[in-house]
């Protein structure tokens, strides 16, 4: 029982932390008005770099950065494309995610199946000797506690400081915010590459952390995941890190139950994080003020200063 | 561990006697080719064909076909450059390979895990049940906690003969041996691949089964977590340097040589 | 310095601009990137662009793979000049084949003609079904359709899989997860002797008429068109933005239920694990790139089958990995989106500094 226990925490964590942390990067991106569908090929891109960092004798850390810049310079494309181009979010976005899945596809060709050492993980003194929840919270890897500091500092940073302040202005109000002097296009373009690193932090952090090996369409979706956790957090930091860390617990609950060799079909096991994902932001899109409230009012439309 | 493969093949719309000059033979697999896994196994195949008839043989492989309607489109292709001998690594390419079949009665092919036989379009596959039975055995002798953790993709019938011979051998040497399967539903999610594992070691299993696991997923997962592993496919022993019990491997080298003649 | 205005005038010749500049780089992504493989320029060329057209099985099969893109995207556009993102049109597709195997598995020796018509109808319901979790989701929770369909593409996945293992699993089938093979009336006539084109090109041709009347003639067109563009203007107009998402999913969800009849009564000939290669999503791409325009998705289906076809071709005839296929949809799509800025808007050149 207490194995079980403490297995679900840590897998939690474990598949919880690339949620939250592309998460909070695409919430930082849609809260500037950009609604970026490209995640899953920015994840992809991020995976095969950091993989290639590390196989190539790189430090983890180096890794992860590397892997976020790379797909830094893929959320760039995407970013001029729609702020600049003035093109349609939608299909911009499922285009860039195409060629960034692509990309990485064949970048990664020669590395099919490779696996790396794990990343050491570091305890935390004292509490990781605590029973079930020891082992469970507090013996991972560092960028696992990172994550919810990083759902706290963009939670900060979106409601408590002058840049978040502007971040939010670009997407409430574009107009109003440019006739006070914003540059607009400058700001969102920003965001978006910040939400490109994280988004490759959080590739990378599947491929050299998590996983340990690199293979083309590791990614398995989980892209899109991310997307809908933003909804599903309705905007907000903190409940996005709630969605993050429910959605990696519904799917190894699933996994769990088939263990115990109950007679449900794998395959509706395998949906319930799906269902549960769908239920949930239709509870929560009932109620216009807990969503709509939070939603940048020009999330996904071009904007095109006029001066 | 290896299990040398069983054929079963009808007759070859190829007379033994007209021996091509250059047998051009395309080789069509679902998956990568990688270092290790079930294309890899099947690539072996025809590295060993190459090496035994060299000139008179040229290859020509295309891997990650996906089943379904565009693995047609490739068979046709490698027909219609030259191709006389198809080997095709999937079950589902199937109806698509005896389509192939009945409008190219010169060709042949042999056809991995089906049960559809014509005259010119044979099926093989390996008795993995067997290699899996010994592997079981094996798992019931060393595990001490009494549960095996077996993570595969999808109930298919050659993956259910594995688990129902892994139980069967397990049990006959640890009676109180009990077996636990978490089927994952997807060919290809390894970080899905090792949270299963993850879970099955957590319910208590010291022996994992990596059932037709492409990549090393489940295998690095024992490693790390220190249980035993048994997986199909290739030898993944420096995935898993102190933990790997057994790999039940598929050799399809002899075979595939014998059959190309 | 470039300064960039809307439109007040049709863009008349500039509308041929992104098209063109998208095929153009395309072509050049491919001879770039196969060349890095190792693929000399011409051999590449004529691999992707020369070769699906080459011989008369290639060709059908550049015909067989645009029928289902051609419907599906057809139907999509409308939705999408609506700003109706279904994102499930892969979903809506697996429910149409599961639910136009219903009757052949059903009745596995059955001569009745009727069948097939059957099939597409059952099919296209399911579809629809399918699609119509997301409206009214939509219509009554207010939750985003993006996300919605999205998620009911994976759950449609499951059930496809539940059921070819179990309950529609073919009794003699070794215990294999596929259905019984259908019987030759559940088929769709073959086009072109010798080849897999059907007849699913005729109904992708119909439909491309039934869209382009029902877009560029019908008041229900127009009503869905002013509610993409001026949502304000339309809720004053007093056009439902309720009846617009319903029409517009249900729409999506029927044409991508008629191609998943159309895959399974087709080149798949029974109900398997995998009854599309990414037909839906591929469907949105050709959406997009036809302009969201029927005549322009038209084109684009061809050209996105050409590409596809060629793929396979430098797969097979040069070792080219498959990936490059989705390397060059995104180089196609993103020059095209980019482009668009040339239609959509003035891009002039003014010497002015900026005021």
């Amino acid at each position: 029982m207490t194995e079980t226990l403490t297995f679900l925490l840590s897998g939690t964590l474990l598949a919880g932390t690339p949620l939250l942390i592309a998460a909070l990067g695409e919430l930082v991106t849609e809260k500037s008005g950009i609604l970026n569908l490209s995640v899953e090929g920015m994840m992809a891109v991020g995976a095969i770099f950091a993989f290639m960092v590390v196989t190539g004798g790189g430090s983890y850390w180096v890794a992860l950065a590397a892997g976020g810049m790379a797909a830094l310079v893929v959320a760039a494309l995407f970013a001029v494309v729609v702020i600049f181009t003035l093109a349609n979010q939608v299909a911009a976005g499922l285009a860039v995610g195409i060629l960034g899945l692509g990309l990485a596809g064949l970048i990664g060709d020669p590395f099919e199946a490779q696996t790396v050492p794990p990343m050491p993980k570091l305890p935390i003194p004292g509490l990781a000797g605590l029973p079930v929840l020891g082992r469970g919270l507090f013996d991972h890897v560092p960028v696992v506690y990172l994550a919810p500091v990083l759902a706290l500092a963009t939670w900060l940073m979106l409601t408590r400081t002058r840049l978040g302040l502007l971040l939010r202005s670009a997407g409430e109000n574009p107009d109003a915010a440019n006739s006070i002097g914003i540059n607009v296009r400058f700001v969102r373009f920003c965001a978006t590459l910040y939400g490109g690193f994280c988004a490759g932090v959080a590739g990378g952090f599947i491929s050299v952390v998590s996983a340990t090996l690199w293979a083309d369409g590791i990614i398995a979706g989980r892209g899109w995941i991310v997307v809908a956790l933003v909804v599903f957090g309705t905007w907000r930091a903190g409940r996005i890190a709630i969605g993050a860390y429910l959605f990696g617990l519904a799917t190894l609950s699933g996994l769990l139950v088939q263990t115990t060799g109950v007679a449900i079909p794998s395959q509706l096991l395998t949906s319930i994080p799906y269902i549960v994902t769908i239920v949930a932001i239709a509870l929560l899109s009932m109620n216009p003020k807990l969503t709509w409230l939070n939603a940048p009012v020009s999330l996904g439309q071009p904007y095109l200063p006029t001066k | 561990m290896k299990r040398t493969v069983l054929a079963t093949l009808a007759a070859l719309g190829l007379s033994t006697a007209a021996i091509a000059q250059d047998l051009t033979v395309g080789y069509i697999y679902p998956a990568p080719v990688a270092d290790v896994g079930w294309a890899k196994q099947l690539d072996l195949g025809r590295e060993a064909v190459e090496a035994a008839y060299g000139d008179r043989v040229a290859s020509v492989v295309v891997d990650s076909v996906p089943e379904g309607p565009d693995a047609a489109r490739v068979m046709n292709q490698m027909v219609s450059d030259g191709a006389k001998f198809l080997m095709l690594g999937s079950f589902g390419y199937m109806n698509d390979g005896i389509k192939l079949g009945r409008k190219h009665p010169d060709i042949a092919m042999i056809h991995a895990s089906g049960f559809k036989q014509t005259d010119n379009f044979g099926t093989f596959t390996a008795r993995n049940y067997e290699g899996f039975y010994l592997a079981g055995m094996a798992a019931g002798m060393k595990t001490q906690s009494n549960v095996i953790g077996l993570v595969g993709a999808f109930p298919i019938p050659e993956l259910v003969a594995e688990v129902n011979a892994i139980t069967l051998a397990a049990q006959s040497v640890n009676p109180d041996v009990q077996v636990k399967i978490v089927w994952i539903n997807t060919w290809f999610d390894p970080p899905k691949a090792q949270e299963a594992a993850r879970a099955l070691v957590s319910q208590g299993a010291d022996v994992l089964f990596s059932l037709h696991q492409d990549t090393p997923s489940v295998v690095t997962v024992a490693e790390n977590e220190g249980v035993w592993v048994v997986n199909t496919g290739s030898d993944m022993r420096e995935y898993a340097p102190t933990k790997l019990l057994v790999s039940v491997t598929n050799d399809w080298t002899d075979y595939f040589v014998r059959e190309v003649v | 310095m470039i300064r960039i205005e809307p439109r007040t005038r049709a863009p008349g010749l500039w509308a041929a601009v992104p098209p063109v500049l998208a095929v153009l780089a395309t072509i050049l992504a491919s001879t770039v990137i196969l060349n890095i493989l190792g693929v000399p320029p011409l051999d590449a060329l004529h691999y992707l662009y020369v070769a699906p057209f080459s011989s008369r099985f290639n060709f059908a099969e550049v015909l067989l793979k645009m029928a289902p893109l051609l419907i599906i995207a057809q139907a999509l556009a409308i939705g999408f000049r609506a700003r109706i993102w279904n994102i499930g049109a892969e979903g809506q597709l697996i429910l149409g084949a599961i639910g136009g195997s219903l009757l052949p598995v059903a009745f596995n020796d059955s001569v009745n003609p009727l069948m097939l018509p059957a099939m597409a109808a059952i099919g296209m319901v399911f579809g629809m079904g399918w699609a119509a979790i997301a409206a009214w989701l939509r219509t009554r929770f207010n939750a985003n359709e993006i996300l919605v369909t999205l998620m009911l593409n994976s759950i449609a996945l499951q059930l496809l899989y539940y059921l070819v293992s179990g309950p529609l699993r073919d009794p003699y089938g070794y215990n294999f997860p596929q259905s019984a093979l259908f019987p030759d009336v559940a088929m769709l006539p073959t086009l072109i002797s010798g080849t897999r084109a059907n007849s699913a090109l005729i109904v992708a041709l119909a439909a491309t008429l039934l869209a382009w009347g029902l877009t560029q003639r019908s008041f229900v067109g127009f009503r869905l068109r002013v509610g993409g563009l001026a949502p304000g203007a339309a809720r004053y107009a007093g056009f439902s933005e309720h009846r617009a998402i319903w029409m517009a999913l249900l729409i999506g969800g029927g044409a991508a239920g008629l191609a998943g009849v159309f895959e399974v009564a087709g080149p798949l000939g029974q109900l398997q694990r995998v009854v599309t290669p990414g037909y839906g999503f591929a469907a949105i791409i050709v959406a997009f790139l036809g302009g969201l325009n029927p005549v322009g998705i038209l084109a684009a289906s061809f050209f996105m089958a050409v590409i596809y076809v060629g793929g396979d071709v430098a797969q097979t005839a040069a070792g080219v990995p498959h990936t490059v296929n989705l390397v060059l949809q995104g180089v196609l799509l993103v020059t095209y989106v980019a482009a668009r800025v040339f239609t959509d808007y003035q891009v002039t050149w003014s010497q002015r500094a900026k005021a």
